[in-house]
């Protein structure tokens, strides 16, 4: 029955071969797969090595060590004022105490915004008075912000451990923009971050777009903006700022009638006010911080609940 | 004319698997809290639901799989993979490669910027892959000359 069985043709209903279209797709199908196996492969076998992440100096040991060692009598000398300067105090809250067993300070900033660069600095001495930061990253605010390539840090993968209170940094966007010219996203905010932002600060969308800060301090005071002003830190490296700290420079008028930005005096009061708003949220504690005069300046000058001086203060 | 047997039910039911992850993932790119994941240095879906990569154009990737898994299931419901009317066919067709070559770019965003993977994610991906090798090796069987009808001539719909 050979003569039954004539060279089949694409078509012919005796054609057990796949019709063309149907080789076609079978082709593409295996290229797909193809494609997607190599991708994974290059991936598994050349992207776990660590040689591009483009992560921010570690900040030096030294600088830490400075603002973690400010000695109390600097705290009570400068209180809450700054000569030659306007501060911005934060809003005493009256927020309900959070659930979990210590207070949060929550920041939500972004490392391109020069506010939030300056807010840092007193969040960081203030905080360090009640915990250590084991881990903290050097930042600056972007170029092409209005106080340009200010010196700061990023709460992004920072480590604080206190047993007082416990730290919340959300840094919204990055210092450097992506190939769309737009700041890098680096988190969001929860919903219950949101409703809380946005509860005080309801048309401050520059908040939520992290550019500017938003401080809250265990739900005792809240900052919109920085208690300082970038223009202090203007031009001066870590190391130069954290020695300001260290030794407040007195304000003297040199021989050309100019004086030098007080920035120290200003991140310390800074630095008092966010200390009274944690006090006031860890029942006073610990008193050698909490009774300290320069505390007890922040909480009169606030409003907040004056704790009477005692032999721990 | 070879006649199709399990496609049809198996990409309806890839589909709703696809639309069910998808409700899931976009709930929880709007309350991380809600993902339920495995989180290690190499699985964290958190980190890949609220990277800046989950969002094109503003709009949440994972809504962009609503848009994909809705149509696709009218697409492989029975009654359209047995419809002569070759437009169904073709739009299924497109949809698959357009959600393959999504789940491309999307593979890659895991894997070399955001370097961790999602599991729920994957699983959207895996779907959406198996959805195309099944409509795109069906679809030469579909798009044949009379296929849907008995004697050649169309059952629903004109010959177009």
């Amino acid at each position: 029955m050979a003569e039954d069985n004539p060279e089949p043709v694409d078509g012919d209903p005796g054609d057990r071969r796949p019709s063309r279209p149907a080789r076609l797709a079978w082709g593409a199908v295996i290229a797909i797969l193809l494609g997607v196996v190599g991708l994974v492969t290059y991936a598994l076998t050349h992207v776990s090595s660590p040689t591009a992440p483009v992560t921010p100096a570690v900040t030096s040991p030294a600088v830490l060590a400075t603002l973690s060692s400010v000695p109390s009598s600097t705290f009570d000398a400068i209180g809450v004022t700054a000569p030659g300067t306007t501060l911005t105090p934060p809003s005493v809250v009256a927020d309900p105490p959070p659930s979990g067993n210590r207070p949060e300070v929550l920041f939500v900033g972004s490392e391109f915004c020069p506010f939030c660069a300056a807010e840092r600095w007193p969040l960081v001495v203030a905080l360090a008075r009640f915990g250590t930061f084991t881990r903290l990253h050097n930042s600056s605010s972007a170029a092409q912000s209005v106080f340009p390539d200010t010196s700061t840090f990023t709460f992004a993968d920072a480590v604080y451990s206190s047993r007082y209170v416990t730290l919340t940094g959300v840094e919204l966007y990055s210092d450097t923009t992506g190939p769309d010219g737009t700041f890098t996203r680096l988190a969001r905010l929860t919903p219950s971050q949101a409703a809380l932002v946005a509860r005080y600060s309801p048309q401050g969308d520059g908040v939520t777009t992290g550019s500017s800060p938003f401080v809250d301090v265990a739900g005792r005071l809240i900052a919109v903006t920085s208690g300082l002003s970038p223009a202090l830190l203007a031009g001066q490296s870590q190391s130069q700022i954290a020695g300001e700290i260290a030794r407040p420079t007195p304000l003297v008028v040199g021989s050309d009638g100019t004086t030098p930005p007080p920035t120290g005096q200003a991140i310390i009061a800074v630095a008092n006010q966010l200390s009274a708003g944690i006090c006031a949220a860890t029942h006073q504690r610990p008193a050698t911080v909490c009774l300290s005069k320069g505390v007890r300046a922040a909480d009169a000058s606030l409003g907040l609940p004056v704790p009477p001086a005692s032999a721990g203060g | 004319m070879p006649a199709l047997r399990w496609q049809p039910i198996a990409s309806l039911l890839l589909s709703i698997y696809g639309l069910g992850a998808s409700i899931y993932l976009t709930i929880t790119h709007f309350q991380p809290k809600a993902l339920a994941c495995v989180s290690n240095s190499t699985f964290n879906c958190e980190k890949v639901t609220q990277s800046p990569q989950s969002e094109i154009f503003g709009i949440p990737v994972a809504m962009l799989g609503l848009v994909f898994f809705v149509p696709m299931i009218l697409l492989c419901l029975p009654a359209a993979w047995r419809s002569a009317d070759r437009r169904i066919h073709l739009a299924r067709l497109a949809l698959s490669v357009t959600g393959v070559g999504m789940i491309i770019y999307l593979i890659s965003a895991e894997l070399f910027v955001i370097k961790a993977i999602c599991i729920w994610c994957s699983s959207v991906h895996i779907t959406t892959l198996i959805l195309f090798i099944i409509i795109a090796t069906a679809s030469p069987i579909v798009l044949a000359t009379g296929y849907g009808t008995t004697d050649g001539t169309p059952v629903d719909g004109d010959e177009s």
